[in-house]
């Protein structure tokens, strides 16, 4: 099946079968070194990327979802400002997370940046969990991720917890 | 997932035209739980997708009730704002899967897979809510828990799929949600508890109480017996109603122990709901 869709800002046509999952098109043909199939089930959060505006679990999305739509992951990530606004609220809380972690918890904060209204703590900590690093304490991801969305407010004096 | 052959259809009458063609096609949402089914990884299958199509993606209102499109996603109604009737389903969808997950996840795909009961079935048929499901040229509204067989499993007719959910819009004071077993999908080792009360003048005006795993239970006499006691319920009362639930749920199929430990989380709620109305 053909599957038109954009990456990064980019247009990619590929061929592949209907089934296969948008993390192991990513991975396994090199388009991104940040999307790791870990679990392959949903769990582990290390397939993340934002798919039309949203994180999602590539693992789970099969190739004929894909078609049309716009995926970002943590390389184009990255090449945004908002991404600036992550590296301030990593440095201000001093968290160091792991090459499969960061990626994903980058997404997600910038996930929250880009919500329509102020995300409660309730949602902070919703939308953070969706990534399983087992040795952060969740409080520390919450601080940061409050510290994202104060700063893309203007309020730039981040929480520090 | 092994697709050899995808359908998008846009609209409901190409997907009906769809599955008169192709009977053996499987309905598909978000896929994210159709993804992660082993029995699809290596017999090939022939997808009707349906996330193309509008219609099943809209919400609306009346006064009287919410519809909601079959593949709209939970995330989508997690969010709908000012509506008080929809927070027990609310925080029902907030225990299943990660933001992430429910992101795409739907609620059709949700009560509609064909081995066991999602997790937000059983608050669903708290709720009394109805289906439409489309076949052929016809669509028609069933009540939710006329997708139960008579031995309470999941029974989708065969040759239709879902279009929209329909809920009542009214208000409960004591909602509850207990998942219990650590499996991802509520099955043969895990369940969903769902339960709805309503009190008026000390008595209970309302209630309804669901069960649901690989098979659904809803104990329509334990519900009548309770209604319109005053509280707090006696302790006779709440231990009797335990039992009764248990009872219902062996009859009914559930293993002993799921039986068992559904029946107590009965009784908690029995307790809790005597005492939050103190
Ligand atoms: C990590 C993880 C955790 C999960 N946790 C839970 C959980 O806690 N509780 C739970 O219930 N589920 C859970 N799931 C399973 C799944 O994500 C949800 O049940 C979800 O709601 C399924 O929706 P979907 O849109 O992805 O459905 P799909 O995967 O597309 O479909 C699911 C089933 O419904 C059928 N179907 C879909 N839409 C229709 C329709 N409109 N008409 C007829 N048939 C249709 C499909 O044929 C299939 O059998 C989990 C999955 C993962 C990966
Ligand atoms: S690989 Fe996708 S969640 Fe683990
Ligand atoms: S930082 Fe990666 S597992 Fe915790």
């Amino acid at each position: 099946m053909n599957i038109q869709f954009i990456l990064n800002g980019e247009d990619i046509q590929i061929v592949a079968e209907a089934g296969d999952r948008l993390s192991d098109i990513l991975a396994g043909r090199h388009y991104s070194d940040s999307v790791h199939q870990h679990c392959g089930y949903g769990v582990c959060g290390r397939c993340m990327v934002l798919m039309d505006g949203l994180p999602v679990n590539s693992c789970l999305v099969p190739a004929y979802e894909v078609r049309n739509s716009e995926v970002i992951s943590w390389e184009g990530l990255i090449q945004t400002p908002e991404y600036q606004l992550i590296e301030i609220a990593w440095q201000t809380h001093k968290l160091e997370l792991c090459s499969f972690c960061r990626p994903a918890v980058s997404l997600l904060m910038a996930s929250l940046m880009d919500s329509s209204s102020r995300p409660s703590d309730a949602a902070i900590e919703e939308t953070l969990s969706a990534l399983n690093c087992r040795c952060t304490a969740p409080e520390r991801l919450f601080a940061a991720g409050r510290t994202v969305v104060n700063l893309k407010e203007g309020r730039n004096k981040p929480d520090v917890r | 997932m092994f697709a050899s052959e995808v359908a998008s259809p846009y609209s409901i009458n190409e997907a009906t035209a769809f599955l008169r063609r192709f009977p053996q096609a499987v309905p598909a949402a978000a896929c994210t739980r159709l993804i992660i089914d082993p029995a699809f990884s290596k017999r090939p299958i022939t997808i009707l997708s349906l996330s193309n199509i509008k219609e099943l993606q809209a919400i609306s209102r009346t006064d009287r009730f919410l519809d909601i499109g079959a593949c709209v996603s939970m995330t989508r109604i997690i969010n709908l704002p000012n509506i008080s009737s929809l927070e027990p389903l609310k925080k029902t969808l907030l225990t299943i899967g990660s933001a992430s997950i429910r992101n795409r996840a739907s609620l059709g795909g949700n009560i509609c897979s064909p081995d066991s009961f999602g997790s937000a079935f059983p608050m669903l048929s708290c709720m009394e809510a109805s289906v439409e499901l489309r076949s052929g040229n016809q669509s028609r509204w069933l009540r939710i828990h006329e997708l139960v067989s008579e031995a309470g499993r999941p029974a989708l007719p065969k040759g239709s799929f879902l279009t929209r959910l329909r809920l009542p819009i009214r208000d409960w004071e004591f909602s509850c949600i207990v998942r219990k077993g650590n499996s991802i999908l509520p099955g043969e080792h895990g369940t969903c508890f769902a339960a709805l009360a309503n009190i008026e003048k000390n008595a209970i005006s309302e209630l309804r109480i669901a069960v649901a795993g690989t098979i659904q239970v809803r104990s329509r006499d334990l519900e009548m017996n309770l209604n319109g006691k005053k509280l707090p319920l006696a302790a006779k009362d709440i231990e009797n109603s335990r039992h009764q639930f248990m009872e219902t749920a062996i009859e009914a199929g559930l293993a002993p122990s799921i039986a068992i430990s559904s029946a107590d989380t009965v009784r908690a709620f029995l307790q809790n709901l005597s005492g939050e109305s103190a």
